[in-house]
């Protein structure tokens, strides 16, 4: 679940420089200047955690969970080194190694998680019963934070 | 971001003009790619913008809404017991004469004299109830020439 922040910080200006000219609106240039108010509100997400699956739906341990279609049933890939590609957007994104063919132009959108989905990808690999105690848990990465001026 | 805008017709008609924006810099968000290794073609390719779920607010694009409300307000109307209260609030402890911000007040945003007696005096309300009779005095001094000029 990606964690929302809002900021809100509200002027006003009620009381304009220089007030004795524009705090009682009167003249052309206090109706004008006088009177304004803005509440800006920032809106910032720390990004979700993001999962990488593996081969198949079928899971390499034993008998835990079914041959489901769902995702979710999908057991965990596992990291094998730390990672370091980031987690920002990046545009005009070609494949590498196969991985992040379908975003290469001209059908593709070209905009990656990653700079080089196949480098990222070869970083993780199937889980092994009896190599592996787990997979590192749900959530291994993170999707880019983000935030606007709502 | 709203931004709005104060305007007074008289002494108890105005208008204010709103403008609110959402998504202002219309700032797209995307939607979580997907990380299968069994499907290298799309591993982290984004295709959409997030469509809002449980865990993804919804993102829109840039809008923008204006409105405007006009107040009527009456001698009965509490807006001017607030208004009173929030600038004896907000200003009787920025100037060093704590009887000026009310004098000034009356004085500016109300304009006449009488206005001022009508809220501070009689209706008893201005800045909490607590007693002003010095501040009246001040402003009967203060207000008294302006009041002059537009009677």
């Amino acid at each position: 679940m990606s964690a929302i922040v809002r900021l809100s910080l509200p002027l006003q200006s009620d009381h304009p420089l220089p007030a004795a000219v524009l705090k009682s609106q009167s003249g052309f240039a206090g109706h004008l200047l006088g009177g304004w108010s803005i509440a800006p509100l920032f809106t910032a997400y720390s990004g979700a955690p993001l999962r990488v699956t593996g081969l198949s739906t079928c899971p390499s341990s034993w008998g835990e969970i079914s041959c489901s279609s769902s995702l979710s049933a999908w057991e965990n890939a596992v990291l094998t080194s730390p990672y370091t590609a980031g987690n920002s957007t990046h545009y005009g994104v070609t494949a590498s190694n196969g991985f992040g063919s379908a975003g290469n132009a001209p059908k593709g959108t070209g905009i990656n998680l990653f700079a080089n989905p196949g480098a990222v990808a070869a970083q993780f690999r199937p889980l092994l019963p009896g190599m592996d105690i787990n997979a590192g848990g749900n959530g291994v990465l993170r999707v880019c934070p983000d935030g606007t001026l709502t | 971001m709203t931004v709005a805008k104060d305007l007074t017709f008289r002494e108890r008609l105005g208008a204010t003009f709103m403008f609110q924006f959402s998504n202002l810099p219309n700032h797209v968000r995307f939607a979580d790619p997907t990380l299968s290794l069994a499907n290298p073609s799309t591993f982290g390719v984004i295709t959409r913008s997030a469509a809002g779920s449980t865990t993804i607010p919804l993102y829109t694009p840039r809008q923008l809404e204006f409105g405007v409300e006009i107040p009527f307000l009456t001698p009965e109307d509490p807006r001017c017991d607030h208004e009173m209260e929030r600038d004896c609030l907000f200003r009787a402890p920025l100037l060093p004469l704590g009887f000026m911000p009310i004098a000034d007040l009356c004085c500016q945003s109300f304009q006449r004299l009488e206005d001022w007696f009508w809220l501070a005096h009689e209706r008893k309300k201005c800045c909490s109830g607590q007693d002003h009779r010095q501040e009246r005095r001040a402003a009967h001094v203060y207000c008294l020439p302006s009041a002059l000029q537009t009677s």
